[in-house]
């Protein structure tokens, strides 16, 4: 369904919840499915994964309509499922050997490091796709802890502002802050150390 | 001198502070040297993350994949990572960092064009959406005209029925008074007679 006006993320829920209208959850969906899946995308470092992680995020969203607050904003909500689903898939992930990132870093915040590659020498094609800086960037991004991670995605990619970002993680401001600092440090740190060496990006 | 803390820088960097305290830092980064590098450094970092490029795809913007223009982006890539493949065995990093950089200039241009159809599409999109909201603006002015109109017409017809109503009252109201009128004098005679017989039973010389 089309309407004749500019239909807001909280009126379009509000249909949901009320007359199940599904030409409501389209439009959810279609302004959404973009950025969801591209924060989940940055989040595990697997676009194929990250397509299924927004898809299950928006059927969250669907079976869960009830519960979403009528006062609250729908970006916030729909930011935190995603955000939950990607940690599920970490956690999930982490138990297993072969992951995406080299390595998630430890959670006590000790140091900036990460794994060797599996192999010490990359083969040519690995070579050249790891000369590309985006690559570099995503990567630097892998190897941050996954709490720092996703406040650099919400507020630098997503241009969430530091009180949003508060609301989606339910913790203060200040934390934010401090947090969205440290993950700034470390990336410098990871980015100079693989300026100074291009081929190998995987930071110990 | 008491530095600020970074939670403050991070709103400064991002934009989120107001600009009494804008103008402090600003002070505050032009004097200390040491709060100067940590800026740096976190800027450096921040620059960094904008080489990511998918980041300039908007929240609410959706993204329509073509298929078509994807996989001709793809071989186009395929066939000059291929090229590059098959000298690379040979190659020293210099020429590698060439060809790399030959290659994403290639992918650049290739990427600029899409945008560039991209934000045509936009344009079309745009220009669509103004016109349907032109139509359908014309549409509600003239429903509301008719409405109007129908209005204009329920409100006369109205004003016109209060007012027979009023006149018919009116006239009742008048019968109804002349109808009193005459019985209060037909009553106002016999009253007198009645008095007069009365009078007339009494002796001559009873005082009144």
């Amino acid at each position: 369904m089309t309407w004749p006006f500019q239909l807001s993320d909280e009126q379009a829920m509000w249909r949901l919840c009320q007359e199940d209208d599904h030409g409501a959850f389209a439009h959810l969906v279609g302004r959404w499915q973009t950025p969801v899946r591209r924060l989940c995308a940055r989040m595990t470092g697997d676009v194929h994964r990250a397509e299924d992680l927004a898809q299950e995020a928006f059927v969250r969203v669907f079976s869960h309509r009830h519960t979403f607050q009528p006062g609250g904003r729908f970006s916030t909500w729909l930011w935190r499922i995603a955000l939950n689903l990607c940690h599920d898939e970490l956690r999930r992930r982490n138990r297993r050997p072969e992951s995406p990132w080299p390595t998630a870093d430890g959670e006590d915040g000790s140091g900036v490091g990460g794994a060797e590659p599996a192999s010490d020498q990359p083969s040519p094609m690995e070579m050249a796709a790891d000369l590309e800086e985006a690559e570099v960037v995503r990567r630097a991004l892998g190897q941050l802890p996954d709490h720092y991670r996703s406040v650099v995605l919400l507020r630098h990619y997503e241009g969430l502002r530091f009180a949003e970002i508060a609301e989606v993680l339910g913790i203060p401001e200040g934390t934010v802050k401090s947090r969205m600092a440290e993950a700034l440090g470390r990336l410098a740190v990871l980015l100079r150390r693989a300026e100074s060496d291009p081929l190998k990006l995987s930071i110990t | 001198m008491k530095h600020p803390i970074p939670e403050e820088w991070m709103s400064y960097l991002y934009d989120e502070c107001g600009a009494a305290e804008k103008r402090q830092l600003d002070s505050h980064l032009a004097d200390c040297a040491e709060c100067r590098s940590q800026v740096t450094v976190w800027r450096g970092a921040q620059d960094a993350l904008g080489a990511d490029r998918a980041s300039l795809v908007r929240p609410g913007r959706p993204v329509v994949w073509r298929p078509m223009a994807l996989r001709a982006l793809a071989a186009a890539a395929v066939l000059a990572l291929g090229i590059g493949l098959g000298r690379l065995g040979t190659m020293s990093r210099a020429d590698l960092r060439n060809e790399m950089a030959a290659v994403r200039q290639q992918w650049e241009a290739s990427w600029r064009q899409q945008r560039a159809a991209e934000d045509h599409e936009l344009m079309v999109a745009l220009q669509k959406v103004a016109a349907d909201n032109q139509r359908w603006l014309g549409t509600l002015r003239q429903e509301w005209a008719v409405a109007r109109r129908e209005d204009q017409r329920g409100l006369q017809l109205a004003l016109q029925r209060l007012e027979d109503r009023h006149q018919s009252d009116h006239i009742a109201l008048q019968a109804g008074l002349l109808q009193l009128a005459r019985e209060t004098g037909s009553g106002f005679e016999q009253t007198q007679t009645h008095v007069n017989q009365l009078a007339s039973y009494l002796p001559e010389n009873t005082p009144p």
